[in-house]
């Protein structure tokens, strides 16, 4: 109903936390991979879109895997940790299907490559906002400083006067410098308790998953699922640039599907929407007179950008910056009551840092100067 | 407070407890009877070995070889190795270490699990209220290892004693308190009780 307390409202704190100062979260949930082995690569080339082979020691690069129709099923980051070895991670969701999907997709090859599940031997934790680095650098030492935006290292954490050996991801999912923080599962609650503990004098904020959808959805990061459908391509989510369009030879999967669909008009594609009279709900119906032309995945009052702001699917060509679409909300009830209409505009994203100033500064690891 | 904790806590007082590469571990709890016990044993380090070649892998330790067979364990003083597959076997470690081997192929997931061992008289009708598996039948000598579901959870069992009735159940961390406590509730009626990991260090000098 119109009098519902808006989502934001509830976590408007933990959004600050992140924004302007530092937040804690538990993704322990997030799946976790080694594979490793003399034909690792040649099976992360198969699964992965992009060109695995640029994947590096101490860096991290973000890709996503297709279903031979080009819809994705799954996005993470992957580094190389030695010859032949690899550390990846994927969604929540996929984790339980991972190994069993590069291993068909792989099955007629003849590949020499091992894939250890690492999900429940790892927990792990984002520590995210500008005063991220200040909070790690007490329990890691100053060098992780040095470590650049989208860098993987492995460094020993002071916990409680022990050593614990922790991953360090710098990803930048919530829009601001953060820290994945992957360590073995049985110190997880020592770690995190060392975290609060070093983050008193940032006012460190346990955050939750509204606070982390509000943050990624200012930044325009999808959430698989959420943002896409089980017809949405990489094309259609604007993530074209992760495709290597020039391989010819790893048989990718979702590539032909991707050359089918590139280029060809009428598709559904993901856009930003600006809604200036309310904030609907997740699902509302997108409409351009008497016909439905898409839906919105994510809407919320953003608190942070002082509008109401969204991610939503919608037909080309309406998907063009400046277009007016309808918004109608099904309340439930009967005739006028039973719902509630808004009018919403077509806008670019991301909405937050769209030059990603955030994710690259350095400086607040110098005390913000 | 401990770095490192297990997913499992009994609702039993700990009379002995020391503290083992950052875990606080129970030796004993205060009035431990007899037996049967079920023992929290997570705090051993155990070891994931994948390669096609597992069986031209030399010995892991002195006496210490990788199964040839599959679903077969190998026994060394405290170390355990379980044949998983053709290309994979697991490295336990019961006194808290873990032979020294550093190969390519080799992945240190300790912690990871939750591992459990039942000890003493009744212990397999425990794990036969559990699961529909005849783990002690008699057309099986030796240790063995199964790998099959208990309570739908995906499990390594290790019958490691067939008279004294000691078996291991390792499977992944997250399911470890509950587990325990479908453990010990279907162990009830054959007194099933919590038990020190003395238990299984005097178990092993027993051998």
């Amino acid at each position: 109903m119109s009098d519902k307390k808006p989502l934001d409202a509830d976590v408007a704190d933990e959004v600050a936390a992140v924004r302007k100062g530092v937040g804690l979260l538990d993704v322990s949930t997030l799946g976790k991979f080694r594979v490793f082995g003399p034909d690792a690569l040649k099976a992360l080339q198969r699964v992965y879109i992009s060109d695995m082979s640029r994947v590096g020691i101490g860096k991290l690069t973000y890709s996503a895997m297709l279903n031979t129709g080009g819809a994705l099923v799954d996005d993470g980051v992957v580094t190389q940790v030695g010859e032949n070895d690899y550390y990846l991670t994927t969604s929540s969701a996929w984790a339980g299907d991972f190994e069993t999907w590069i291993r068909y997709h792989t099955r007629y090859d003849n590949l020499d490559y091992h894939v250890v599940g690492l999900t429940d031997v790892l927990a792990a934790v984002n520590l995210a906002g500008p005063d991220s680095v200040k909070v790690l650098s007490r329990l890691a030492g100053s060098d992780i400083e040095n470590l650049p935006y989208m860098g993987f290292r492995e460094v020993d954490l002071d916990v409680h006067g022990q050593s614990v050996a922790v991953k360090v991801l710098r990803v930048g999912f919530l829009g601001e410098r953060a820290y994945e923080l992957h360590t073995p599962a049985a110190s997880s609650e020592a770690v995190w308790d060392a975290l609060m503990k070093a983050g008193a004098s940032e006012n460190i904020m346990a955050i939750g998953l509204e606070a982390q959808n509000i943050c990624r959805m200012e930044k325009g990061h999808i959430i698989l699922g959420l943002d896409s459908f089980q017809e949405t391509n990489l094309l259609d989510l604007g993530l074209g640039f992760l495709w290597d369009r020039k391989d010819t030879i790893n048989d990718k999967v979702g590539a032909p599907a991707l050359k089918f669909a590139d280029g060809k008009s009428g598709r559904t594609k993901l856009v930003g929407l600006e809604i200036t009279d309310g904030c609907p709900g997740d699902g509302a119906i997108l409409h351009d007179g008497d016909t439905i032309v898409g839906h919105i995945c994510t809407a919320r009052k953003s608190a942070t950008l002082g509008k109401t702001v969204a991610m939503a699917v919608v037909k080309s060509p309406l998907n063009k910056p400046g277009t007016e679409l309808g918004v109608f909300q099904d309340e439930g009830g009967t005739g006028d009551r039973g719902e509630r209409r808004f009018t919403a505009k077509v806008v670019t994203m991301p909405f937050y840092d769209p030059k990603g100033l955030r994710l690259n500064d350095d400086t607040s690891a110098k005390g913000g100067e | 407070m401990a770095v490192r904790q297990s997913a499992v806590e009994f609702k039993a007082v700990p009379a002995v407890t020391q503290n083992i590469n950052g875990w606080d571990v129970v030796q004993a709890f205060e009035g431990q009877g007899e037996g049967p016990f079920l023992v929290d044993l997570s705090h051993c380090p155990c070891m994931d070995i994948q390669d096609r070649n597992l069986d031209q892998f030399p010995d892991l330790a002195d006496g210490l070889a990788i199964p040839k067979e599959m679903n077969g364990i190998s026994r060394c003083g405290s170390f355990l190795i379980s044949r998983m597959n053709a290309t994979q076997c697991m490295v336990w470690g019961l006194d808290g270490t873990l032979p020294e081997f550093n190969a390519f192929s080799a992945t240190d997931i300790s912690g990871g699990m939750t591992i459990l061992a039942l000890v003493g008289k009744d212990t397999d009708k425990v794990i036969e209220k559990l699961a529909p598996l005849d783990l002690f039948k008699p057309q099986v000598e030796g240790m063995a290892l199964c790998q099959a579901p208990i309570h739908h959870i995906p499990c390594q069992i290790m019958v490691l004693d067939r008279e004294t009735k000691v078996v291991i159940v390792a499977f992944a961390r997250g399911y470890g308190k509950d587990m325990a406590n479908a453990i010990l509730s279907a162990g009830k009626e054959h007194r099933l009780q919590p038990g020190g990991s003395n238990v299984i260090s005097q178990w092993l000098e027993s051998i």
